[in-house]
């Protein structure tokens, strides 16, 4: 009730200022689109993994040297009641001069060059509700903050300041099978403490990015005091034995990174390099169950192939290296991933037709989504895929039996 | 004199006048470097619509702003910023792009996709055979073509709908390019094209590209009408110019990522 409250009382006071005067000349902008998303589970019983209509509304206004936006979700998901409802995504001021701006309010900020994955890419978290299972840019989630920035011909230097830090949603209910609690064989999952620092000054989130756009070189440096997005889950069985009791745990992480990109002929090559210091990580049930601090390495290394024929092909390398691993530690010293994404468009753009994969290297376990997007008309677009989970261990392998048949319809206003 | 003599004679200063910026023939490489060099501001900035349409007539549109100035110490560069309105599922989608004059050197260009709130770097050499968001023009097409890049030979004048016009044949030197040959009707008055044939690699007419509603716009010349055909196809794409502005106030910097992300220039 409260967020419909202030999506209204926000809709009024930008309807409002439509309708008075105005000493510059205003620019609006409305729009937004309407979706239905539906999967089935291909194995076994065939039973829908998701089910979902949603509708975004986006409203903008550009008054001189300000810039205002909002938007929101109207979302009826029909499998998961707590899914349903009305959420605010982004609502968000800017104020912008020659050389610097200031964005202050609920807001995505994407950092980085890597697709589908972050390594310096920490600010805005991730909404697991549907594991991967959704289009990347509906998995990331809005933050509460100021983002300042002066920028010049090549440079751009971005201050981030966020009061309340923000963590990634994941789903424990282990009715949801995009739990990672699912397959617990587990009828409940009780949370005894989010883990989550209190709402104080000192709790707050910091970064600092300067970006370098140059002839054939895009580099950028970053710093950024966070905590880990992910918390480490401890957890115990209750004493009736159908319960897990689970404690997150989250911490401070501060990260150092660097990304590049260069454009070599019909190439683009990327690379990306993070370090957490003090990383929280799992320890394993026999070592106790608990978590340990060790600082890591990120590595990222990427190609984006544009052949002629709007032809896209990426491919990505990523290794994560804890040069002090402990014993009794969940991640091995190395582990590494890679991912794999071809696009097609044919058809005068109408069709497009795309398979990007996430391959676990070290678990041997993948996870693909494919699709097809036709555009019937320019607002209205049909799209069917499968997503594809194989494996035995690792970070796809849980979601085995989840393999899915989806289809969606957009359209866009 | 008679009046026919006297008629003879003027007839004769007429044409020497007419003749005397070209007291030599043009070559057909000189006729394309006074087409490329034609004088189109040092900045400029237009509203364009592109209408496509398919064999069965069903049409569909794309709504663009672009930004662009010439930059460099010749003035051979230039740099572009150009935004999508419409269709609603591209809204917002912009290009930064650092063209480069000089033969075999890379554009530099920059992806801005609202949805993803990242831009990204793409290639700058292999799009420029690809069409443009599924138009009949390719990149090469929406940008600034070296002369060199292509051999050119005049060859004939003739009157084509009212206008007295060069005909020059353009063989490209790149076997990457999707034409390998192209003829153009170049105005003599304006150094404007009024029509363009592309052939393909077999020599067929691929594409045709009809240039009008050309006219002066604060004193310099424009084609407001491109419409361009994939005769193959059966698909056509016409490119609507308005609004034009030339010689604009704008700064060679403003012309960065940051001002792709903010949507406008």
């Amino acid at each position: 009730m409260k967020q419909v409250i202030l999506i209204s009382l926000l809709w009024l006071a930008l309807y409002s200022t439509w309708h008075s005067p105005a000493k510059a000349e205003p620019n609006w902008g409305i729009s937004g689109f309407v979706d239905t998303y539906h999967a089935v589970r291909v194995e076994d019983e065939n039973d829908f993994l998701s089910s979902r209509t949603r509708l975004r509304s986006e409203l903008s206004r550009t008054l001189a040297e300000m810039y205002v936006y909002a938007s929101f979700n109207v979302i009826h998901n029909a499998l998961l009641d707590s899914e349903s409802g009305i959420e605010l995504r982004e609502a968000f001021f800017q104020y912008y001069r020659d050389n610097w701006e200031l964005k202050a309010g609920r807001q995505i900020i994407i950092w980085g060059v890597a697709d589908g994955l972050r390594i310096t890419d920490m600010v805005s978290p991730m909404d697991m509700t549907e594991f991967l299972a959704r289009d990347y840019d509906d998995i990331r989630t809005p933050v509460d903050g100021f983002r300042g920035r002066y920028f010049n011909n090549s440079l751009n230097v971005d201050l981030v300041y966020l009061p309340i830090a923000a963590f990634d949603h994941i789903p424990l209910d282990v009715r949801n099978p995009w739990s990672p609690f699912s397959t617990s064989g587990m009828t409940y999952v009780d949370l005894i403490d989010d883990g989550q620092p209190d709402k104080t000054l000192e709790n707050g989130e910091f970064g600092l990015r300067t970006s370098m756009y140059l002839a054939g070189l895009d580099m950028s440096f970053a710093a950024l005091r966070t905590w880990n997005k992910t918390p480490v889950y401890v957890s115990r069985v209750s004493s009736t034995g159908d319960t897990l009791k689970l404690e997150a745990r989250h911490a401070r992480l501060n990260i150092l990174g660097v990304d590049l990109s260069r454009p070599m002929g019909q190439f683009v090559l990327r690379g990306e390099a993070a370090a957490y210091l003090n990383e929280l990580h799992e320890t394993q049930w026999e070592s106790g169950g608990g978590s340990v601090e060790e600082t890591t390495y990120h590595f990222l290394a990427g190609m984006d192939w544009y052949p002629s024929g709007d032809w896209t092909i990426t491919g990505q390398y990523i290794n994560d290296w804890i040069p002090d691993r402990q014993p009794g530690m969940v991640s091995d010293e190395h582990e590494t991933m890679a991912t794999c994404g071809i696009t097609l468009q044919f058809l005068r753009n109408t069709l497009k037709v795309s398979t990007f994969t996430y391959m676990d290297l070290s678990h041997e376990s993948l996870f693909n989504r494919s699709y097809a997007e036709y555009s019937l008309t320019d607002d209205l677009h049909l799209l069917a895929g499968l997503d594809w989970f194989n494996g035995n261990s690792g970070s796809y392998a849980i979601y085995k039996n989840n393999s899915e048949m989806w289809m969606k319809v957009k359209c866009s206003f | 004199m008679n009046t026919g003599t006297k008629l003879l004679v003027n007839a004769a200063l007429v044409l020497l006048i007419s003749t005397a910026g070209f007291g030599e023939q043009l070559t057909g490489r000189e006729i394309m470097q006074k087409v490329h060099d034609r004088p189109d501001g040092d900045s400029r900035y237009s509203e364009m619509t592109m209408t496509l349409i398919n064999k069965r007539g069903h049409e569909r549109e794309r709504r663009l702003r672009s930004w662009s100035m010439d930059v460099g110490d010749n003035k051979l560069d230039s740099k572009m910023l150009m935004f999508f309105d419409s269709p609603a599922d591209v809204e917002g989608t912009g290009f930064l792009t650092w063209d480069y004059d000089e033969i075999g050197k890379d554009d530099d260009r920059w992806l801005y996709l609202p949805a993803m709130k990242r831009t990204r770097r793409i290639s700058g050499s292999s799009a420029k055979s690809d069409y443009f968001m599924g138009t009949d023009f390719t990149y090469d097409d929406m940008g600034s073509r070296n002369v060199d890049e292509d051999e050119h030979t005049l060859l004939r004048s003739e009157e084509y709908e009212g206008h007295l016009c060069w005909i020059i044949e353009s063989v490209s030197k790149d076997e990457r390019d999707i034409y390998s040959r192209k003829v153009s009707w170049i105005r003599q008055d304006c150094f404007v094209a009024m029509r363009v044939e592309y052939y393909d690699r077999k020599g067929r007419l691929h594409r045709e590209l009809m240039l009008s509603d050309i006219e002066q716009v604060d004193g310099y010349w424009l084609a407001k009408r491109l419409h361009m055909t994939d005769v193959q196809k059966n698909h056509q794409t016409i490119l609507m110019i308005h609004s034009p502005q030339y010689d604009l106030d704008l700064n060679e910097n403003s012309f960065n990522v940051n001002q792709l992300e903010k949507g406008s220039l």
